[in-house]
């Protein structure tokens, strides 16, 4: 097993993070899954390769694995409020940016997109290590990033941003004569 | 480039990623009092019973300091490298002492006398004549937090003043000062590894 120290850290490092993912999953059953992932750890012999992928996937399971009756069960004894999965007090860099505002975006987003998002941009996770747990491939999840990450640049994002993205088609058209003169 | 390093980010998801998680609600006590116990009884059969205790309070202790760390950060700096439970002047979270019906003196003493009468001098409290009986940790105040984790002899466990299991009584004394989880008697931390030996001697 762990010993305390070294779980106190792990905690310490991750746990927050690991419940934002386990949110992007189910926010009903994230709180228990997530615990219930911190107790895992502790059995573990040795602390694992990268700490966190491991976190997830067992987080992950768990999630996946109780049926939706637990879940709802579970959502009742916590009184669990769906409330923003992020600090609405702190100053943001760009103000268009609401907490609550990007939680209802996230969470209209389906899975895996939103839960590649939240592992890699607030988890920090590779895509490597995010392909593992999700089940696809590194390209594949990359691909889902960047078409999740669209839209919120779409639904978040200033003019230029889209301007940008809309104009790249044009560019890459005139890159090919033929097709020009065609 | 380091495995773990993520992927170049452009402005707008470095906007996105300035969003800081919400505090989490989750009590960080549980889990590791949680572990602990999990943790002795996987060893419990191939370990004597000291190793348990030993494990089990250390779990339990750490679990404490983490919970109020994650809650308190800032206001219970103080205590991070505590290494044991301790009786500590109550703050707020902005870290200003909180008045308190009771001083720290008066607690102490009042742990003290737990300790002396109960504990100890009533096994029968923690014996096969009550399976449900607890061996309970004596948790103080630490940053505002109060926080008490016990087990059974079944391994159950419970943790927080919120979900105790309703055959203990809670014995609260002013917030901000301590709480008491009293079946008949209280084992405090610094005499649960006597207790447990009277346990043994028991069995």
């Amino acid at each position: 097993m762990l010993d305390p120290a070294t779980l106190r850290r792990l905690w310490q490092v991750h746990s927050e993070r690991l419940l934002l993912i386990a949110r992007s999953v189910d926010a009903e059953a994230a709180a228990d899954a997530v615990q219930d992932a911190f107790v895992a750890l502790a059995m573990q012999p040795s602390v694992p390769r990268d700490p966190l992928a491991w976190l997830v996937t067992v987080t992950r399971n768990r999630i996946l694995q109780a049926d939706r009756g637990t879940r709802r069960r579970i959502a009742r004894e916590n009184h669990v409020m769906i409330a923003s999965w992020f600090d609405s007090s702190q100053a943001m860099i760009d103000d268009r940016l609401d907490g609550e505002a990007v939680t209802t975006a996230l969470r209209q987003m389906p899975s895996p997109t939103r839960e590649v998002i939240v592992m890699h941009l607030w988890g920090e996770m590779t895509f490597a290590s995010i392909a593992e747990v999700v089940g696809l491939s590194r390209a594949s999840t990359h691909r889902c990033y960047r078409n999740g990450i669209q839209t919120l640049r779409a639904r978040f994002g200033d003019g230029d941003d889209q301007c940008t993205v809309l104009s790249a088609k044009p560019k890459t058209l005139t890159t090919n004569p033929k097709s020009e003169s065609q | 480039m380091n495995p773990l390093e993520p992927e170049i980010q452009d402005d707008f998801e470095r906007s996105l990623r300035s969003l800081r998680p919400s505090s989490t609600d989750m009590d960080p006590a549980d889990v590791f009092y949680r572990a602990g116990l999990e943790a002795g009884a996987a060893r419990k059969m191939t370990f004597g019973r000291s190793d348990v205790v030993r494990l089990l309070s250390v779990a339990a202790i750490t679990g404490v300091v983490v919970g109020t760390l994650a809650y308190h950060a800032g206001a219970a700096k103080d205590l991070t490298d505590a290494s044991d439970l301790a009786i500590v002047p109550p703050k707020s979270p902005s870290g200003q002492p909180v008045p308190s019906a009771l001083s720290v003196a008066a607690v102490a003493t009042s742990l003290d006398a737990i300790e002396k009468t109960d504990a100890i001098d009533e096994p029968e409290t923690l014996g096969r004549a009550r399976p449900s009986a607890a061996v309970a940790f004596q948790i103080v105040d630490v940053g505002g937090t109060t926080s008490v984790a016990l087990s059974d002899r079944s391994g159950m466990s419970s943790i927080s003043t919120s979900g105790l299991h309703p055959s203990f009584e809670i014995y609260r004394l002013p917030r901000h000062a301590t709480t008491h989880v009293q079946p008949r008697g209280v084992l405090t931390a610094r005499n649960i590894d006597a207790a447990y030996q009277r346990l043994g001697d028991l069995e």
